[in-house]
């Protein structure tokens, strides 16, 4: 690739926070995004705290069972919706012009749009939570990040309503910033970038803006037709008039499962990236990752029902829905062999985004694979809302996407910032988490194979060790996770220097920039051959 | 309640958490103390980790599920702990080439940077390929073709069914139903809010015991049917591998054949509202003549109670009646001292509808008046319609006792037999 | 802003408030809704405070973008990049539509079957015959819709208005100024056609007993209708602009804004009604 020319930032954007609200610039609004995503991810990370604690002994110490409810629940949308999300989309926002050589996102005003609704759509959310402390109300929703049990959605009170138009608000959001990704990556590429020669990156984000514009409107269907129910007097799941409780978890696990790639798929996307910098080698498997990535999409959006196996569907779906799940281990292994082929015979060094990224591979491969064994619906009848599933999904989540998150942080954090962090405590906070994060989320697994429902406050005495190890855990990674505040704050105010570069075996169009990269990045777009 | 004969040492529930190496007797587990998981923090952990990463000869018995009583349970524990296996073995095998990369190809010890992009040679296609050819074979023959008889066998509910049961879910309790015999009582925890709230010590069987558990006879097919009345609830008992959604309006089917006499216990598994860590399961299973010298018991119980619902009740009668009723039924939602729970439940302590009249005054009931409540219940809500689960008796106890407890002071009373004549 | 006119000079739009508040009216809205469904509070105030924001807001941005079209900041590369844009929303309206319509299907197919043929020792309901149209076991008894009345006219009237358009895009093509406006005007025309009999419709269902509580064919039937005419609603106001436009300033180079309409009016509005139609009246 030819060295690109930075062109000199020509207007000045408004001063104080009118920029931040105004701004069309897509490095403004991806540090925006991943921004917020951090601060949600304690948020999220608080609520769940107050569960785990409440979880460290056998009885009801803090919470009401209620309160428990909305505080898992809070988690969880938290997590996923407020967290993970914003935080990829932060990084494709601030990266993917940078990397294909574009001036800018392609509707750099929709971009706005996108990003500023989420801080509405979480007041939105948690409006009713505070509400209830002044008597009005009964909380926020507190029936599972996917509100599978569709009646008990319906007679529950305002918190359902309020979670009801935050989906639509996060359905505007998903939308624009996915119709984004799209133009912006089927439109804007740099003269001589094919499609076969785009980053991984923005192959694994393009796959996931996909997804998102087939599932995301399936989602806010549902929560429309939750909504006529509740309140307008429709029948679409009341059996008496003909309609049917389980027809809405087929809508909302259409989007359900779907939205689990969609949170890791951009992980999926920048592990390639940081191994093959840190290998100082070429990326292995380009195309059959590409492929890969495809497949899984397709695969995704024909596997839904393995969420309902006890749900009693008849044999046949069962069958089918085992097997077709199944199928995706197959596209899955590519991706993890062909990180394997990453590393292979290369001249590997550690550093933190290295060790997250290496890090990523091993949790996420436990947590895969123990997906492999829930679809088989003899063994769900066990595995089905039972810890072992809060571990499988933890490993997928937090060793998969944070994890995944966390190496891209490290990996572009002198880009954004033109600091080096401090290395060693990034290795250190890496070898806490890893620590803690398992001590938190192994002893679930035991405890769901001794028989522990989820989504309980309270539990029988045979789960004790295992519950209060986990919470104790839960407290150490908790507490591990204030060091990354403290790295990234450092960094974001001064430390030595950052080179274009960057890392020595960086490759990439945005390593031909300087650190940070200037306000205007490709006016004109760079050559790539 | 438990029968004569099932001893403690039966029941798969006190094997709590047992490790391989038993540094800790069945019984010292069953009181588990938290002082003592703090002492054994360090060690518990170490082992549970070292036995989750590599594979012992013990690691079964710490995959292990529940003690697997009926032959789906089998089945599936089988097959979890093959799976479980197989899984460790990929697991292992892909990440020893992973730790072999990460120590051999590092910069430090001076490795050269490779330049390929892909497979190259024939030899090194054929390594790229066989592992994707391993794991299909993995997924749609070793593992796939025994799902799918495990799975066949699951759902075949229906063929040479010896009894019927038919289980009707509602917050937060099981209606159990013989239609054949005609019996049908309902079971709801009995676990005090004392050992909840910590006031008082924990029970061994604390929040999995009922007051009337499902009594089942052994190495009969029984097909369970489900209902619910009102949410989506979950019938769950680990020591028989099955789990099925009670969803309201559909009926579900599931089968057990249960092997060994004794007593299981489970939890709604379906999120199902505030009460649903407290939505135990208990099935007594017992071997056919005790079962059948039960059911006679229980009908003989049942010809009394309707004798004894004809006659006119005292109002002594009715009110202790009415607040057993009411502690068992209702006290989950409107709380034991009739103020519910703001936003949740209303309070029936000052209640307009309590406070109101029962009947209209040609001897009807109506809308949002206080018996029509109780029978009727108010769609849309929890609050369900009584008159499917409790008997006549019953609902004049429970709202003569209403009327006159919480601080209301109606005086008033309604006889069974007046309540029978409304349905 | 730079003024270069070069082919390589992607047009990147200064700083903008209307995003934002657009959002804040979406705020006011929902939160408007919430509490006037659960009356908790008057929501009246919140909502005809969002919708006054949401369409300053909107009408602010759609006129920055004619403003921004006028002073020629879009060129060949813009303009497929609000192609692209276009085309993978009504991609998204084709997967909420699919929603309604699967929903639909699962009843037809799925639940009322089930209902009818569960364990006559056990359900609660033996004597339901789950045959369509019916509203479930408990639901209102009504006399179903003829599709040849209301629903076969109103269909003939939605594809019929999807032609005009064609002449219009001729005409815009050709330069032809009146044809382009009249095309579109015909076509504006048969869109309201059709949702004031839409609304005669409704009068007519409700007098044959087809409500909100005659179940799933209630349920379907208003809500496929409702959501299919709030999307007509939308497209007319999409034609209502362009027809404005097209009367102020008529420039053949840039017809991105009638090809969305056409685009919008074909995929969203034509094939769902179609749809309807076959689904839910017809078969
Ligand atoms: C991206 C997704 C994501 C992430 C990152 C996490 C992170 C964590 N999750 Fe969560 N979780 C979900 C997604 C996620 N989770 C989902 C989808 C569910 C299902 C919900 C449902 O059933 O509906 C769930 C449910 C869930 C449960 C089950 C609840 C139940 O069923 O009853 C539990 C229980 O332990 C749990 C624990 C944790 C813990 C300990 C972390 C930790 O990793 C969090 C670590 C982070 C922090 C702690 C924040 C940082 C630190 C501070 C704020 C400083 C203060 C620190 C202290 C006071 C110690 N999660
Ligand atoms: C990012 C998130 C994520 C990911 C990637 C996955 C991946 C998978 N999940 Fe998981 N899943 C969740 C998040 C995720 N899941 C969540 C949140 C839930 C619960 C939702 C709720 O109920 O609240 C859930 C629930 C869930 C269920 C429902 C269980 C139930 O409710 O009863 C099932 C059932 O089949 C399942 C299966 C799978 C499968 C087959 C995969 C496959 O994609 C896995 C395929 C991959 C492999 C098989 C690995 C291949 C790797 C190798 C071959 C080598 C590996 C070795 C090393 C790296 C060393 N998942
Ligand atoms: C699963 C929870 C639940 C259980 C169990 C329950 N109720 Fe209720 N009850 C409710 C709810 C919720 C309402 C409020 C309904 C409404 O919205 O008006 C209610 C309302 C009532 C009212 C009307 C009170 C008022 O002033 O509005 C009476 C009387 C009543 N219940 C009696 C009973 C009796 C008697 C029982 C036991 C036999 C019982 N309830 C069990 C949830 C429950
Ligand atoms: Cu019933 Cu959970
Ligand atoms: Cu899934």
């Amino acid at each position: 690739m030819t060295e690109a020319t930075a062109a000199v930032a020509h207007d000045h954007p408004h001063a104080g926070i009118m920029r931040w609200l105004t701004t069309t610039n897509h490095k403004d609004l991806g540090i925006l995004y991943m921004s917020f995503g951090g601060i949600m991810f304690f948020v999220g990370g608080l609520f769940i705290m107050a569960v785990r604690a409440e979880l460290l002994y056998p009885g009801l110490q803090l919470l009401s069972p209620g309160m428990y409810n909305q505080l898992f629940t809070l988690h969880a949308l938290i997590m996923v919706f407020g967290a993970i999300m914003p935080f990829a989309t932060g990084l494709n926002n601030y990266l993917i012009p940078l990397m294909i050589g574009a001036p800018d996102m392609a509707l750099p005003r929709v971009n706005n749009w996108g990003f500023w609704i989420l801080p509405f759509a979480a007041v939105l959310l948690l409006i009713p939570f505070f509400l209830q402390f002044f008597g009005t109300g009964s909380g926020a929703t507190g029936l599972g990040w996917m509100m599978h049990n569709t009646t008990l959605d319906i007679q529950s009170g305002i918190g359902i309503d309020f979670a009801i138009f935050t989906i639509l608000l996060l359905g505007v959001s998903s939308l624009t910033g996915a119709i984004n990704v799209v133009v912006t990556a089927l439109n804007m590429r740099a003269p001589g970038m094919v499609l076969m020669k785009m980053p991984l990156f923005v192959w694994a984000w393009l796959i996931t803006a996909f997804m998102l514009i087939l599932a995301m409107p399936v989602f806010s269907a549902a929560a429309t037709m939750l909504l006529t129910d509740r309140h307008f007097g429709t029948h679409f799941f009341d059996a008496a008039n003909g309609g049917d409780p389980i027809l809405l978890q087929h809508l909302i696990w259409f989007f359900g499962h779907p939205e689990v790639y969609i949170v890791l798929l951009p992980a999926w996307g920048l592990i390639p990236h940081i191994l093959a910098t840190f290998s100082r080698k070429p990326v292995y498997g380009y195309r059959a990752q590409v492929y890969a990535l495809c497949a899984i999409c397709f695969l995704s959006f024909i596997v839904w029902s393995h969420h309902m196996l006890t749900s009693g569907l008849p044999l046949a779906a069962e069958v089918y829905f085992m097997y077709a799940t199944m199928a995706i281990s197959v596209p899955t292994s590519v991706l993890v062999f062909c990180w394997l082929g990453a590393i292979w015979r290369g001249a590997m060094t550690f550093e933190t985004p290295m060790l997250f990224a290496l890090g990523f591979v091993a949790h996420f491969g436990m947590g895969a694979l123990t997906g492999l064994v829930l679809p088989d619906v003899a063994v769900n009848a066990q595995h089905h809302n039972s810890y072992v599933l809060v571990a499988h999904f933890h490993y997928t989540f937090f060793g998969g996407g944070i994890f995944g998150m966390m190496a891209a942080l490290y990996y572009w954090l002198p880009k954004f910032t033109g600091h080096m962090f401090d290395e060693k405590l990034g290795r250190l906070h890496f070898w806490l988490t890893v620590i803690s994060f398992n001590i938190t989320f192994i002893p679930q697994w035991f405890a769901g194979l001794d028989g522990m429902p989820r989504h309980v406050a309270d539990y029988a005495l045979r789960f004790s060790a295992m519950n209060f190890i986990s919470s104790v855990g839960a407290f150490l990674l908790g507490l591990t996770q204030l060091l990354l505040v403290y790295i990234v704050v450092r960094c974001v105010r001064g430390g030595p220097k950052a080179t274009g570069q960057v890392w020595e075996g960086a490759q990439g169009l945005e390593f031909t920039l300087p650190s940070p990269p200037p306000y205007h990045t490709f006016e004109t777009p760079p050559e790539v051959k | 309640m438990e029968l004569a004969g099932a001893s403690i040492h039966d029941d798969p529930a006190i094997r709590v958490w047992r490790l391989p190496f038993s540094f800790c007797s069945r019984h010292e587990t069953a009181n588990f103390h938290i002082r003592q998981i703090k002492k054994q923090l360090p060690l518990w952990f170490w082992i549970a980790f070292f036995l989750f990463v590599s594979e012992p000869a013990h690691a079964k018995s710490i995959w292990d599920f529940q003690e697997p009583v009926t032959p789906v349970a089998r089945t599936s524990l089988a097959a979890s702990v093959e799976f479980m296996r197989i899984i460790m073995g990929i697991y292992i095998a892909v990440f020893a080439v992973f730790a072999y990369s990460i120590f051999k190809h590092r910069k430090s010890s001076g490795a050269q940077p490779g330049t390929f992009t892909g497979p190259g040679s024939r030899r090194q296609w054929i390594l790229a390929i066989t592992p994707f050819l391993l794991l299909i074979y993995i997924d749609y023959i070793w593992m796939g073709i025994p799902a799918f008889h495990a799975i066949s066998r699951m759902e075949d509910t229906r063929t040479a069914a010896d009894m019927t049961v038919k289980v009707t879910a509602s917050q937060w309790k099981w209606q159990y139903e013989y239609p054949d015999e005609g019996i049908s009582f309902v079971s709801a925890m009995a676990t005090s809010q004392g050992q909840i709230h910590g006031r008082e010590a924990k029970g061994e069987h604390y929040l999995l015991e009922v007051d009337n558990p499902l009594i089942l006879p052994t190495n009969k097919k029984v097909r369970i049917l489900l209902i619910s009345t009102d949410v989506i609830h979950s019938w769950w008992v680990p020591s028989f591998g099955v789990k099925r959604d009670a969803v309201p309006g559909y009926l579900r089917e599931m089968w057990v054949n249960i092997e060994k006499p004794g007593i299981y216990r489970g939890q709604c598994a379906q999120l199902c509202g505030d009460g649903h860590s407290f939505m135990p399961i208990v099935v007594e299973a017992v071997a056919e003549p005790q079962f059948n010298e039960w059911v006679a018991q229980k009908k003989a119980q049942s010809s009394q109670a309707e004798a004894v619902a004809g006659k006119a009740w005292s109002r002594e009668e009715l009110m202790a009646k009415g607040d057993e009723v009411y502690k068992v039924v209702c006290s989950a939602c409107h709380q034991a001292d009739g103020k519910g729970l703001p936003g949740a439940f209303p309070a029936l302590s000052g209640s307009s509808i309590v406070n109101g009249p029962m009947l209209d005054k040609e001897g009807h009931l109506f809308k949002d008046g206080h018996l029509d409540r109780v029978m009727n219940g108010k769609p849309g809500t929890a609050m369900q319609a009584f008159k499917n689960s409790l008997s006549d008796a019953e609902i004049a106890a429970v709202v003569t006792y209403e009327r006159n407890s919480f601080g209301n002071r109606m005086g008033d009373m309604v006889q069974p037999a007046q309540v029978k004549a409304l349905r | 802003m730079s003024e270069t006119r070069s082919d390589s000079h992607y047009y990147v739009p200064p700083p903008s408030h209307y995003p934002v508040t657009i959002n804040l009216g979406l705020f006011l809205l929902a939160l408007g809704v919430v509490l006037r469904i659960n009356a908790l509070a008057s929501g009246v105030l919140p909502i005809l405070a969002g919708i006054a924001v949401v369409l300053y807001g909107a009408f602010g941005w759609v006129g920055k973008i004619i403003c921004e079209e006028e002073s020629g900041h879009y060129h060949p590369w813009e303009d497929r990049s609000f192609r692209i844009g276009m085309a993978y929303f009504i991609l998204s309206e084709v997967a909420f539509f699919g929603a309604f319509l699967l929903a639909l299907m699962y009843a037809r197919v799925f639940a009322l079957p089930e209902l009818a043929s569960m364990d006559p020792h056990f359900t609660l309901w033996p004597d339901f015959k789950g045959e369509w149209p019916t509203g479930g076991p408990e639901s209102q008894k009504f006399v179903p819709l003829s599709p040849w009345g209301f629903p076969a006219i109103n269909s003939i009237l939605i594809l019929l208005s999807a032609l005009p358009l064609i002449w219009a895009r001729k005409g815009f093509l050709t330069a032809n100024h009146g044809r382009a406006v009249a095309g579109l005007a015909l076509s504006l025309v048969l869109g309201v056609a059709f949702l004031l009999l839409q609304a005669l419709e409704y009068r007519h269902a409700a007098g044959l007993g087809v409500t909100l509580a005659s179940g799933v064919y209630g349920t379907n039937f208003y809500i496929l209708t409702g959501v299919h005419g709030a999307h007509l609603l939308a497209g007319n106001i999409m034609l209502f602009v362009q027809l404005r436009t097209f009367h102020g300033h008529f420039r053949a180079k840039s017809r991105v804004g009638l090809d969305f309409v056409i685009w919008y009016w074909n995929f969203v509005v034509v094939i769902p009604g179609l749809l309807i139609f076959v689904y839910f009246y017809w078969l």
